[in-house]
């Protein structure tokens, strides 16, 4: 296996001295499409924050985020610089307010330019439109002088995009990128993604809450909860037969879209908060399958197939397809 | 019996002013809609962004009038907001927001939030304990204030305020879509067991078809102010027979099994359009793979077709439409 484009390795972020990242170990190939997912607080997005050092600066983190070798964590900001919006871009939930509202967007899109990859004048207008009209801008050549109100939602998330491809990066982080959306403009940005993925050979790290955007649009999966990845499968795999019971949960949680309408698995009560965090596994208290083992100590990842693991007590690595969502 | 809640042919527009200095244009929000729901069944409308769903809400509760049609609540017509004989009818109907904490007063305990109606319509405010418990909260959650409670919490609270009064009639407008996975779980769970227990009608409006699918015992879809297709939500999901429904149901992201064959995915060009600026004709027709001179010209009425009887407003619903044609590009709509 060729080394990792992107690896984390036992990543902790804390806020105050309340844990946000207890202990994050991922790794991302070339051109590979990861997709996060979990509730909300599970530190999904303070993750990718803390790996480009964008965390305010009360955040503590320890651990280590390499990029093709090279350490992240505690860098020059002159090196952060260079991969941040360039080798590294990233694109969030809300378009409208990631763009600036008093300047035209292809202004915004040369100063990446200009930025990232040193084109000026006539031919990063040039460029701004090429990008414009590669995100399915209709009519590129006028909009470029367009500001982001004149836009749709839809629209200035394809802006985003555009701007995030500026620097020619080998990997995007997409922060929520549909979750403002309506359903029919989220298949289409999710379509220019992968479109543009294929085209580039781009790596994309999807963040989101919602498991059918990302079986939708990823190879590989990771389920976050508590500030941990609780299990990592291929995306087919985790679909198939979940090992931790919080995926189980979280797939059984899902309105099914055919067969009879059965009641759904909700899991009960609530995530648990950073300041009254288990001694064990944090998912214990509300977990089906608990036992007395799982409030004593944290779990380690287990294996539970190729490139599957899962941490929990209750997974053997034996078992393999056993489980099945409910 | 007659229906719980019968809207007939309602409309409801507004004026907006154009830029500074420009006149006002009219926007149809709701163009000739009617609706029924029966007593202890859940109507699901589904629609993207300012397709008019909530205003549909709010004509249904008779927090606001239609400019034309009729809303018919138990057989009887609707009182006219802020009449007296309207304040009672309130008791009789309620609404859930998308936003709980929205809709909650950060500065009450949740008891005095769920006694508030009980005071207001006089009656018995020692119910407020078995309503916390009746929605899944406990006894000691009515002397906490929303900030206290988790966003499902919350939504509880919300659900208990609303059937303080034993409403009849429950219309919930994305309730669930600020909710996290597993807690939406937990609130359709809840709205399905509430109208089991008590029997009331529900207007369940959302985008999401997945949960309406889940709590509804019709659905119907809305596009740009109108209904373009209604039926059973297994009909309409699974054979949709309005072009939009079809991409609508398209779009919706799931694992692809392996092995399974699907069919390729809609993706409609261009946005929705400005319902200020309202296509002629059908107002799909833009973004439609088979639309024809009839479909620019004349706006299609929604009536059962000849083939299965699917309610559906569509001038080519009789006709043969081949998916195929979707994955043609379609002329870009800026």
């Amino acid at each position: 296996m060729t080394a990792p484009l992107v690896s984390l390795r036992d990543l902790h972020v804390s806020f105050d001295g309340q844990p946000a990242l207890r202990g994050i170990d991922l790794d991302l190939a070339r051109g590979e499409a990861l997709g996060l997912v979990g509730e909300s607080g599970c530190g999904k997005s303070v993750t990718w924050l803390a790996a480009l050092g964008l965390l305010p600066g009360k955040a503590r983190i320890t651990g280590s985020v390499t990029l093709d070798g090279q350490e992240l964590l505690g860098a020059p900001t002159s090196t952060l610089e260079r991969v941040r919006g360039g080798r590294v871009a990233m694109i969030f939930q809300d378009p409208a307010s990631s763009l600036n509202p008093v300047h035209r967007v292809g202004t915004q899109i040369t100063e990446a330019l200009a930025l990232h990859r040193g084109i000026t004048g006539a031919a990063a207008r040039a460029e701004a439109q090429r990008l414009l009209d590669l995100v399915g801008i209709p009519d590129a050549a006028r909009r470029v002088d367009a500001y982001p109100h004149e836009f749709s939602g839809g629209q200035n998330q394809r802006v985003m995009i555009a701007m995030a491809l500026a620097g020619d990066p080998e990997m995007l982080v997409a922060d929520e990128p549909t979750t403002a959306l309506d359903v029919t403009i989220q298949a289409q940005i999710l379509e220019l993604l992968r479109a543009l993925r294929r085209e580039r050979n781009m790596a994309l790290v999807l963040i989101s809450h919602d498991l059918g955007v990302v079986a939708d649009s990823c190879e590989r999966v990771a389920v976050m909860y508590a500030g941990r990845i609780v299990e990592e499968a291929p995306v087919q795999r985790l679909f198939d037969g979940p090992a931790h019971p919080y995926a189980q949960g979280l797939l059984g949680a899902l309105p099914p879209l055919d067969g009879a309408r059965r009641r759904l698995s909700a899991i009960p009560g609530g995530v648990p908060e950073p300041w009254a965090m288990p001694k064990g596994c944090a998912f214990a208290p509300r977990c089906p399958a608990r036992m007395g083992a799982c409030e004593a100590e944290m779990p380690g990842d287990i294996p539970v197939g190729p490139a599957h693991r899962a941490a929990c007590l209750r997974v053997s690595p034996a078992r393999q397809h056993a489980m099945q969502p409910a | 019996m007659t229906a719980l809640l019968e809207a007939r042919g309602i409309s409801r527009s507004y004026r907006l002013r154009r830029g500074i200095l420009g006149g006002s244009v009219e926007v149809r929000a709701v163009d000739h809609v009617s609706l029924t729901i029966e007593r202890g069944r859940t109507l699901g409308l589904v629609g993207e962004s300012g397709c008019g769903k909530s205003t549909t809400g709010r004509l249904a509760l008779g927090l606001e009038a239609p400019d034309s049609g009729e809303v018919r609540f138990d057989g009887a017509p609707m009182p006219s907001p802020n009449s007296a004989e309207w304040r009672r009818s309130r008791a009789r109907m309620q609404m859930v927001f998308q936003d709980p904490l929205g809709a909650l007063d950060r500065r009450l305990p949740i008891g005095a939030q769920v006694a508030e109606p009980l005071e207001i319509h006089g009656l018995d405010t020692t119910r407020v304990i078995p309503l916390l418990e009746s929605v899944g909260l406990r006894r000691d959650h009515a002397d906490r204030y929303p900030h206290e409670l988790s966003g499902g919490q919350r939504q509880r609270a919300v659900l208990a305020r609303a059937l303080a009064t034993d409403p009849a009639f429950l219309v919930c407008d994305e309730p669930i879509s600020a909710l996290d996975v597993s807690i939406q779980a937990q609130v359709m769970n809840l709205l399905t067991d509430i109208q089991a227990e008590r029997g009331v009608g529900m207007l369940f409006i959302s985008h999401d078809l997945r949960a309406v699918r889940q709590v509804s015992h019709r659905v119907a879809v809305m596009y740009l102010g109108r209904i373009v297709e209604e039926g059973e939500p297994d009909a309409v999901l699974h054979r949709p027979a309005h072009p939009y429904s079809r991409a609508l149901v398209s779009a919706i992201p799931q694992p692809r099994r392996a092995g399974a064959k699907f069919a390729p995915r809609i993706v409609l060009q261009g946005d929705p359009p400005n319902p200020a600026d309202r296509p002629s004709g059908c107002a799909f027709h833009p973004r439609c793979a088979f639309a024809t001179e009839i479909c620019r010209a004349v706006v299609p009425e929604l009536a059962p077709r000849a083939s299965d009887g699917r309610t559906v407003a569509c001038h080519r619903a009789d006709d043969d439409l081949p998916a195929e044609a979707w994955t043609k590009p379609l002329e870009r709509v800026a």
